[in-house]
């Protein structure tokens, strides 16, 4: 079941009903239902892999509890990696699987051995990613003291389980929504209304964009040595505005319903194309997957301590790292490092801490600086998700190679854009520049006076949801890792 | 809560009076999602089946049909008749047609086009050419409910907007590649088909469709009218590339009406008798709708 679909159309209003007039009277009838709620959603997709997941839900709760009673640190050291080496099984098993024996074959070939081998027809378990981190991250925490385990296991699976993050996050700390797990849920009319128009905003962002960007996306990606330079380049643009409103849309309607059932989920995009440089574009860019890292990886690889090179040598790794967690294709891993090498020069020269702030707060437009700096990075970033969205690397480069040709004076090809798109990007683009001191692009909406003027603004958002959105299924992109 | 789901309620019906100006008001551009009133010949057939009555023949199916049987052709040989289909027409919106039109139009018989196309599709392409040019009825509107398909309800409330508020301008049946002929028969300036190859594949036949399908011709005899069953002949390379036309064939023989599959009956050449690898253009239409009538002074049609 899709966010954008009319099934959950229906399925959310009826659990929220249910939620807050029948199953509000105790905090375990609420977080039952929540639990039970989420598994029909999970199920929507294929039954079968509730299991894995209820059994890794489980094997994460016991071994928070194991690590937490043992008293010595070895066996809190067996117990952590009993549950890091069952936890990445699973996901190497169903994500990596063919892609190591592949990959290990075509090594072999390179020294004139022959090694055949059959692959393996395997189904990737939706969200799988996402719930693993969950799951690592409660026990890496406990290991450390962060957090005490919990010994409820509902209050524990409702933290790995609830529906609106189960698929493509936000990636959750246990610190962070485990407390909020713990107590009961009051409703909160302010919290709702906000919920329901960051669903809102997420939708106008999947639907109207994402979506409208795709057809154009996976005609010049599927033929792109049929287009233009002018045009790969538009589609190279295209992608980065698709995978930012089908990504950032997803989360903002995670984040909206989260709340709708008195949840505050992590933020996970701040705006990340009004970044002024790659560092800054990963601070705002699926923020609780790189905030992961950081914590879980960069750090304990000795993160910024230890000089210049020890730096780089950990911002490759975590971004490579980064790159695999997408998926098992080296377009992922170059995609990855990439982005590690955009970031090396601001490493060296100690600059990759200077934008923390918003760009132009407080003024209505940047500087011309400002705006170039915002412009070379979006280059950086849309060149770099050229790999991320080619299929194999010998595509990217055809792709890429199609950029640098002679066809670059030439205009995209006919018919390339969807005339009212490139209306729809900027007027995206301007409502995004102008809200983007707030959690969302239009979270001030609600404190406008007026509210024929706050309904006129929702309306139209929505009825432009209705003439834009397709009327086939299209699945939110993250989905697939 | 009590007050939030209030607001909500009221937002929710400024919501849609904004969606209802906006459909009535704002230009087509922006109206993408939405199946637009007169845009097809379906629109002069029901208008044109609203005031028929008692006629010979009545033809019911997808394009196959108004683009196969020529009215004109079977007035010359003395037999009146209308053309109930539509684009992608399935079992769905056939027994819709039926329960509405039948009684009033009350032909002799029926000539059901059954491709096996029909019974493949989702029926929302001709759901919403029904919803947008016949008036709103509750099996209508029971059937798009039914479709999970948001631009199926965009059109159903467009419709039903034009309509309650009679906002439905007269349009005039177009001429150019297609033309309008009275009887709801489309016309098509003559071409020929280019020969195209064709991959194996099978036909999917739904067993919703088949119901549906069942249940109109249950209640079409049950009016005390007679069915023939008859598939429209398509080009040979693409009817050979289905695997599975026997089984097509025996799903309707097992329904114990006549059937005739004149892709089996008549010999017709891909490229001189169709303009696509489905529909026939005029040199075509004449010899199958010859053909038909020749065998009909036998049995099939008026007997």
């Amino acid at each position: 079941m899709l966010f954008n679909s009319l099934e959950f159309a229906l399925f959310l209003p009826t659990v929220f009903l249910l939620y807050w007039f029948v199953f509000n009277k105790k905090l375990k009838q609420q977080n039952l239902f929540l639990i039970l709620v989420s598994y029909l959603f999970y199920s929507f997709w294929d039954w079968r892999f509730l299991f894995l997941l209820i059994f890794s839900t489980f094997l994460d709760y016991y071994t928070g509890l194991r690590i937490f009673q043992s008293d010595s640190k070895k066996h809190r050291k067996i117990w952590l990696f009993t549950s890091i080496g069952i936890n990445l099984g699973f996901l190497g098993y169903f994500k990596y699987y063919n892609f190591f024996i592949e990959s290990f074959a075509n090594l072999l070939h390179q020294f004139g051995l022959g090694y055949s081998y059959i692959p393996l027809t395997i189904i990737l378990p939706i969200g799988i990613s996402f719930y693993t981190f969950h799951g690592l991250s409660y026990v890496i925490d406990i290991y450390y003291g962060r957090v005490r385990p919990t010994t409820n296991y509902v209050d524990y699976s409702l933290f790995v389980s609830f529906f609106p993050l189960l698929v493509a996050g936000p990636i959750e700390r246990a610190t962070h929504l485990l407390p909020q797990v713990q107590v009961p849920r009051k409703f909160d009319a302010n919290k709702a209304a906000d919920g329901l128009r960051q669903i809102l905003w997420g939708l106008f962002k999947k639907v109207v964009i994402a979506d409208g960007c795709a057809m154009a996306v996976n005609k010049i990606f599927d033929n792109s040595s049929e287009y233009t330079s002018s045009s790969l380049i538009l589609g190279a643009v295209l992608f980065s505005f698709q995978i930012y409103g089908d990504f950032s849309g997803y989360s903002d309607i995670a984040l909206g319903v989260a709340r709708l059932f008195g949840f505050e989920l992590l933020q996970n995009f701040k705006f990340p194309y009004f970044s002024r440089d790659v560092a800054e574009f990963w601070r705002r860019w699926h923020i609780s997957l790189s905030s992961w890292f950081k914590d879980y990886l960069y750090i304990p690889l000795g993160g910024s301590k230890g000089g210049t090179w020890t730096r780089i040598r950990n911002t490759f790794i975590i971004f490579l790292v980064s790159g695999f967690w997408h998926g098992a294709n080296w377009t992922f891993i170059i995609w990855g490092l990439l982005h590690a090498l955009f970031i090396v020069p601001s490493i060296i020269f100690n600059t990759n801490r200077r934008n923390l702030s918003i760009v132009a707060a407080g003024r209505w437009m940047p500087t011309v600086w400002e705006f170039s700096q915002i412009l070379f990075t979006f280059g950086l970033v849309s060149f770099a998700w050229i790999f991320f969205r080619s299929e194999s690397l010998s595509k990217a480069f055809t792709y890429i190679s199609g950029i640098f040709s002679s066809s670059i004076f030439k205009l995209p090809n006919k018919g390339t854009l969807d005339k009212y798109l490139l209306a729809n990007i900027l007027i995206f683009m301007a409502i995004e520049w102008i809200g983007r001191e707030n959690k969302y692009a239009i979270e001030k909406v609600g404190v406008f006076q007026y509210k024929p003027v706050r309904w006129l603004i929702y309306s139209s958002i929505i009825f432009f949801i209705g003439m834009f959105m397709k009327t086939t299924e299209s699945p939110f992109i993250y989905f697939q890792f | 809560m009590k007050a939030f789901l209030t607001e909500l309620t009221l937002f929710v019906l400024f919501a849609l009076a904004f969606y209802a100006v906006g459909l009535l008001a704002f230009p087509s551009f922006l109206k993408r999602n939405v199946h637009q009133s007169g845009n097809s010949h379906f629109y002069f057939t029901l208008k044109e089946a609203k005031l028929t009555q008692g006629i010979d023949l009545l033809f019911l199916g997808s394009s196959h049909t108004y683009r196969s049987f020529d009215p004109r052709i079977f007035k010359s040989a003395g037999i009146s008749s209308i053309n109930l289909g539509s684009s992608a027409q399935t079992p769905m919106q056939t027994q819709i047609l039926v329960n509405r039109y039948l009684t009033q139009l009350n032909p002799k018989k029926v000539i059901f086009e059954v491709n096996p196309l029909i019974f493949s599709l989702d029926g929302v392409e001709s759901a919403m050419e029904l919803t947008a040019n016949d008036t709103i009825t509750p099996s209508i509107v029971f059937m798009v409910a039914g479709l999970f398909n948001l631009k199926a309800y965009n059109t159903l409330f467009n419709s039903w907007l034009r309509q309650a508020f009679h906002l439905n301008s007269v349009q005039k049946p177009y001429r150019g590649v297609n033309t309008y002929i009275k009887g709801g028969f489309v016309e098509r300036k003559m071409s020929y088909f280019h020969h195209k190859t064709y991959n194996s594949q099978r036909w999917l036949i739904k067993k919703e469709q088949v119901k549906y399908f069942t249940e109109t011709l249950a209640y079409i005899q049950n009016k005390g009218v007679s069915v023939v069953l008859v598939q429209a002949p398509i080009t040979r390379d693409l009817y050979n590339s289905y695997k599975n036309n026997l089984e097509f064939d025996n799903l309707m023989r097992s329904t114990r009406l006549p059937y005739y599959n004149f892709n089996n009956i008549i010999f017709l050449d891909d490229s001189l008798h169709f303009y696509d690898g489905h529909h026939l253009n005029q040199k075509g239409v004449e010899l199958f709708n010859r053909k038909l009538i020749e065998m009909s002074n036998g049995s099939i049609l008026l007997r």
